[in-house]
Order: structure tokens, then C-alpha cells, then sequence
């Protein structure tokens, strides 16, 4: 499989505005959200991407769909750098890239229907109101589970799962290549969520669309991926294929993610692998290894380098990798 | 210890009465803890704020009783409730930020505590609250700070140590982790069971992965009733309501990538409830008569008990 995405040494800073002092003296605040971060996905595949909240995962998302310009790096789309193109230029890329929010609620305009919402991007991409517009709506509401004479109802008439088939559709209308679905799942109902999981997947294989699968549900990333990367801290600290990231981490941090994870089975006592403390405020990034502050292996190598991602099909951050 | 029998909690709103709590039972025993799960909205928040008398507006406790410790909370006056409150009944919540006073220190806002329900004067108040801060992780040092320069975590353990502070005989906590992050998570639950000694738990969550590994019984919710209340070793080796069934099953297991199991359709609105059973229309196992006559309650011993036609 080749790469339709490929994200090489991306960066993206903000600034964070401080007190009025600390602004004078020009003492601002920077905040290193994504960091210098190199990956790719292939055509049809769904990269899950995990990390805890503030790691970065969503300004990944958004940035590779240039939602959100970053500070360097490259964001190659087939071969074809996105970072550097104008907003005009980047228009016709737009169709074929998509993305799919969080919160179904405040996601969708309350005041159109669903099929005004669903068509909007058509019409965006020159599609005229008519007949077969209409039809072609009908179309995608039946293709993600919904109900077609609903056509003309109104977003607040519908539940959280259903609000967010009607975002997966609207993603859909311009039959992308490349969806980022930003925790897709994670305000839905827990018996609702397996009905998204399974028609994202169906929507994959049958369409052979790829994703990016940001989600901080580690079971649901594990079940749905291809591959996984997990973020720490504006790094990618792993990534793999999805089965061996989750049965044999080799990151720290992976380890330890994996191993909070509540088991549903009151039988199985496992051996939890402690953190100590919080993630960092990411303007306090610690030298060397973002983890070191928590990690339970850290040595004084991982208090002032910085460890890089290396390995071939399962690449880990990590002094200790390297030295094995 | 704590004896839940018909409650009732509904909300009043202009054109609807919607019934977030409709005939709750359960038993819970001194030093038990037991799960609530369900999905959004099917009453487990107004369920516990119903044991501690504190229903919004315009709900209301509309029938039923709470003993506890041989009372009947729903006949205690205000004053006498307050009392009770943070001292043998603590509670903990999903936002610590919603609960701590951000204008107050952190050491203050706990000694408040010991004030309160201990008679304890200032700075005995102080130390015993430095004291507890420090058994949840939090040093002296930090015990003066404001709630705002915390992270999630370090608020919730100032929760934590509020509620324990006086040695409630029952522990209220609803959603405690579900705002952090999974290895904090972990932390404060750890914390939680550590510390609580000999309180009872009601821990309201919607992750069976945590009642799995944290709790002895489960109460599973489905519109504003209990469906099936078993202990928890039980309930995830042989689930009785079709509900819980479904819900064991749609969690993504590792070690399988066929489709997921889905219980298809949404959780009914309460205000509008089908005759029946309230699961029927997502039911695979329904019968005619499941969506015309409520099931019955089927007894599995003293306590335990599922509700459905289906006897399994
Ligand atoms: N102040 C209120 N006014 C009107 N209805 C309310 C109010 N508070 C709760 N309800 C209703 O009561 C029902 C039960 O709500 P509750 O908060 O107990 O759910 P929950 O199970 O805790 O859900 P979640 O998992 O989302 O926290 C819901 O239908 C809700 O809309
Ligand atoms: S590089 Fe060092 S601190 Fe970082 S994860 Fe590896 S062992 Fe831990
Ligand atoms: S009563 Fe009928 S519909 Fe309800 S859960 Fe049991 S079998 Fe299903
Ligand atoms: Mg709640």
C-alpha cells in the first residue's frame, strides 16, 4: 500500500498569551502542540491515533487537513505538499479531505435540515439544487443508517447517534479519500458507540476511504485500526500495527496506558504499571524525553536527549529501544 | 445499611412530567460498593442526588423511601439532612471544579470540613486538613494553593480527602474519572478504594471496565429503572437482562475484529415511555406481550433481581 498522506517533520506552535507583564517583556508563553511529528497513512487505512487529553492528537487532525496552518514541516498529499499551498490553491484538495467532530450536538447548524447540511458541501463543490441533488441525499442518509424521510427535519429532532450519522454523511457527500475522525464516539451512548464503530468500518472496507481514528478509547482504537500511533506530549512516542502496539507495547507510555485500561472482567486482576504524577502543562515541556518526569525506567540520558522515532514497521521513541 | 425502596424522582417541566427515577429498589450493604451503569440520561445522576435529598428544580422526590442506618432520609428535616451531608453521607462528583469554591484555598475549603462536623477550631481544622491532603497526594506545601492551579486529577484528590475526612459511613461518587485521563484515572480510583476503609461506595459510572475491577455489586439502569441488580462477578459471567447482555457485548474485545455486537436504535425518552418494558423496542428477544405489560421483577435470591418477561 502506498502513502495518500504522509506528514514529515510537521510542527505546529501557539502561543499562549500571558499576563499583560509577561506580554510586554515579550515573555509569551509557547506551546509546542504538535512536534515535529513524521507519519503516513495509506490509501484505505484506518490509523488510530491515542494519546491522553492535550497530547496533541486533534491539532494532528486538523492540521493535516490544513483546518489549521502549521508553523513547518510538510504535509504531502499524493506526493503533493499541502503546508505550502495558498487557501486558493488548497480549494480543490478540500473534497477529498474530511473530518467528523466530536460533539454532534454543536456540530451541526440547528437551523437547517439534514438534507441542507448533507448537500452543503455538494453545493460548496458546484452542485445545483434539484431533483437528483435531493436523491443524492436520500442516497447517503441511507448509506450511514438513517432514515430518508427525514430528510427535512431539523438536527435537534434526532438523538446524539443519529446527529452523528448526519455528520458522517455530510463527510461523505463529496466521496472523500481521507476522513479525520476526531473521538467520534465519545459523546455518544455506550450502546451507540458500537453502531459507529461498525459503520465507520463498514464505510472503509466498502469505500475504501482511509481515516484517522482519534479517539483516547484505547479498545475502540484497538478494534477499529489498521495501525496505531500514540501521542505524548506533541510527540508520537509509537506506532504500529494495531495488534502488535496493543499486545506487545514497547514505549513506556504505552505500556502503562494499556495496562490502566479497566479490564470488563472482574476475574482479571491485572498488574497495573503506576504512573506517577499528571502529563505536564504543555508550556512546561521537560527537557529530554517528554516522559521521563513519569517514566518509571527514566536514566540520566533521558533527563537532556531526546529520543527519536526509530524502527521499521513498529517504530518506538525510546533510549531503552535503541539500546536493545 | 442503606435500603432504597420505590423511589421516585420525577421532573416537572411546562407540558411533560419526565420520570428520571421511576421505582428504584436496591440494598447495599456496610462496606459494599456498588456500580450504577447506564446510559445518558437514564437517571443515575438524579438517583443519587435523590439519597441525598438534593433533586434540582423542578424535580421532585415523588415516592418511595431511603433508609439508611434504620431512617427514613425522606423524613428528616432540611436541618437535620444538612447535618448529615459531608459528615456520614459524602459525595463526590464528575467536575471538582463545580464542587470546590475557587476563590478559597485548598487547605481551607477541606478544614471547612472539620469545622463544620468536627467542632474542630481553626488551626486543629488546618492541620487535620494538611494531614488528609497529604494522605491523597497532596503536599503541605500545596495545600494553601487555589483550585485553579491544580490539574483535574490533583482536584479530584482534594475531593477525595473532603469526603473522607470525617469517615462517612456511605460515599457518593458520581463520574469521578470520567473527565481525566486514563492512567490518572487509574490513580484516583486506586485512591478512592484505598482510602475509603469501611465506607460503603455508590461509584455511578458508565465504564464497565471500572466496575469490572472496582466494585462488588452493579445496579444497570435502563430509563429511569433498575433492570438487573447482581453482584458484579455474577452479572459479567452470566448477564440476565437482555440490556446487559447487549452492553457486555459491544465493548470492543481485543482478541476479535468481527463486526461489534450493537444493540441497534436509541434509548427511549422518559417522558414519553412505552407501556411495556422500555427496552422492548431494541429488545432481540421481544415478545408481543414484552411491549404492552411491564415484566416482572424476577427475585434471585434476597436481594438480587432482574426485570424481563424472558426466564432465564
Ligand atoms: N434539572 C432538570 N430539569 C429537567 N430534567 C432533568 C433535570 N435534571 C435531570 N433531568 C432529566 O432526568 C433524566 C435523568 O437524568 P440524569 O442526570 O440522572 O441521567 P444520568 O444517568 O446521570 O446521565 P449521564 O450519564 O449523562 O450523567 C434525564 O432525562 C434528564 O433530562
Ligand atoms: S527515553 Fe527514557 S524516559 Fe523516555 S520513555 Fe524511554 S526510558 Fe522512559
Ligand atoms: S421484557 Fe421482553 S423486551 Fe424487555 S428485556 Fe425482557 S425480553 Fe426484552
Ligand atoms: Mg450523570
Amino acid at each position: 500500500m502506498t502513502a495518500l498522506i504522509e506528514l514529515q517533520q510537521l510542527k505546529v506552535y501557539f502561543t499562549k498569551e500571558s499576563g499583560l507583564i509577561a506580554r510586554l517583556f515579550g515573555k509569551e508563553k509557547l506551546i509546542k502542540a504538535v512536534d515535529n511529528i513524521s507519519f503516513d497513512i495509506r490509501t484505505g487505512e484506518i490509523l488510530g491515533l491515542v494519546g491522553e487529553s492535550g497530547s496533541g492528537k486533534s491539532t494532528t487532525g486538523r492540521a493535516m487537513l490544513r483546518l489549521i496552518k502549521p508553523t513547518s514541516g510538510k504535509i504531502l498529499y499524493k506526493g503533493k505538499d499541502l503546508a505550502s499551498l495558498s487557501e486558493s490553491e488548497l480549494r480543490p484538495y478540500r473534497r477529498h479531505l474530511q473530518i467528523i467532530f466530536q460533539n454532534p450536538y454543536s456540530s451541526l447548524n440547528p437551523r437547517m435540515t439534514v438534507g441542507d447540511i448533507i448537500a452543503e458541501p455538494l453545493l460548496n463543490f458546484g452542485a445545483k439544487r434539484n431533483k437528483e441533488l435531493r436523491k443524492q441525499v436520500e442516497q447517503l442518509m441511507e448509506e450511514v443508517g438513517l432514515a430518508p424521510e427525514h430528510i427535512d427535519r431539523y438536527p435537534h429532532e434526532f438523538s446524539g447517534g443519529q446527529r452523528q450519522r448526519i455528520g458522517i454523511a455530510r463527510a461523505l457527500a463529496l466521496r472523500p479519500e481521507f476522513i479525520v475522525a476526531d473521538e467520534p464516539i465519545a459523546a455518544l451512548d455506550v450502546s451507540v458507540q458500537a453502531q459507529i464503530i461498525n459503520l465507520l468500518k463498514e464505510l472503509q472496507k466498502k469505500l475504501g476511504i482511509a481515516f484517522l481514528f482519534i479517539s483516547h478509547d484505547l479498545r475502540a482504537v484497538r478494534y477499529i485500526s489498521d495501525r496505531i500511533a500514540v501521542m505524548y506530549l506533541g510527540k508520537i512516542v509509537e506506532l504500529g500495527p494495531a495488534a502488535e502496539v496493543y499486545e506487545r507495547p514497547q514505549h513506556p507510555y504505552t505500556q502503562a496506558l494499556i495496562s490502566a485500561l479497566p479490564a470488563p472482567d472482574p476475574k482479571a486482576r491485572s498488574e497495573r504499571i503506576k504512573l506517577r504524577g499528571e502529563p505536564p502543562e504543555p508550556f512546561f515541556m521537560p527537557p529530554g524525553c517528554h516522559f521521563h518526569p513519569r517514566c518509571p525506567y527514566a536514566f540520566d540520558k533521558c533527563r537532556s536527549l531526546q529520543p527519536t522515532l526509530a524502527g521499521k514497521d513498529h517504530s518506538v521513541a525510546c533510549f531503552l529501544s535503541e539500546s536493545r | 445499611m442503606l435500603r432504597v425502596q420505590q423511589l421516585k424522582t420525577y421532573f416537572y417541566t411546562d407540558s411533560t412530567v419526565i420520570k428520571a427515577v421511576d421505582g428504584v429498589s436496591f440494598d447495599l450493604a456496610k462496606g459494599a460498593s456498588l456500580a450504577i451503569v447506564g446510559e445518558s440520561g437514564c437517571g443515575k445522576s438524579v438517583c443519587s442526588l435523590s439519597i441525598l435529598r438534593l433533586v434540582p428544580t423542578p424535580g421532585k422526590i415523588v415516592g418511595g423511601k431511603i433508609i439508611f442506618d434504620g431512617v427514613d432520609l425522606l423524613e428528616l428535616s432540611e436541618k437535620q439532612m444538612r447535618q448529615l451531608r459531608g459528615k456520614r453521607i459524602a459525595m463526590i462528583f464528575q467536575d471538582p471544579m463545580t464542587s470546590l469554591n475557587p476563590y478559597l484555598r485548598v487547605s481551607t475549603q477541606v478544614a471547612e470540613v472539620f469545622s463544620t462536623h468536627k467542632q474542630l477550631n481553626r488551626n486543629a481544622a488546618r492541620a487535620a486538613a494538611i494531614e488528609i491532603l497529604e494522605k491523597v497526594g497532596i503536599p503541605a506545601a500545596r495545600a494553601d494553593d487555589y483550585p485553579h492551579q491544580f490539574s483535574g486529577g490533583m482536584r479530584q484528590r482534594v475531593m477525595i480527602a473532603a469526603a473522607i475526612a470525617c469517615h462517612p459511613e456511605l460515599i457518593i461518587a458520581d463520574e469521578p474519572t470520567t473527565a481525566l485521563d486514563v492512567t490518572v484515572q487509574a490513580q484516583i480510583l486506586d485512591l478512592l478504594s484505598e482510602l475509603r476503609a469501611n465506607s460503603s461506595l455508590i461509584l455511578i459510572t458508565h465504564d464497565l471496565g471500572i466496575v469490572a475491577t472496582a466494585t462488588d455489586f452493579v445496579a444497570v439502569m435502563y430509563a429511569g429503572r433498575i433492570v438487573e441488580y447482581r453482584p458484579t462477578a455474577d452479572l459479567f459471567s452470566n448477564p440476565l437482562h437482555p440490556y446487559t447482555e447487549g452492553l457486555l457485548k459491544s465493548i470492543p474485545d481485543p482478541n476479535r475484529t468481527t463486526k461489534l455486537f450493537q444493540i441497534g436504535g436509541q434509548p427511549p425518552s422518559l417522558s414519553n415511555l412505552p407501556p411495556g418494558c422500555a427496552f422492548a423496542p431494541r429488545c432481540p428477544y421481544a415478545e408481543p406481550r414484552c411491549s404492552q405489560t411491564p415484566p416482572p421483577l424476577r427475585q434471585l435470591d434476597s436481594s438480587y433481581y432482574y426485570v424481563c418477561w424472558l426466564n432465564r
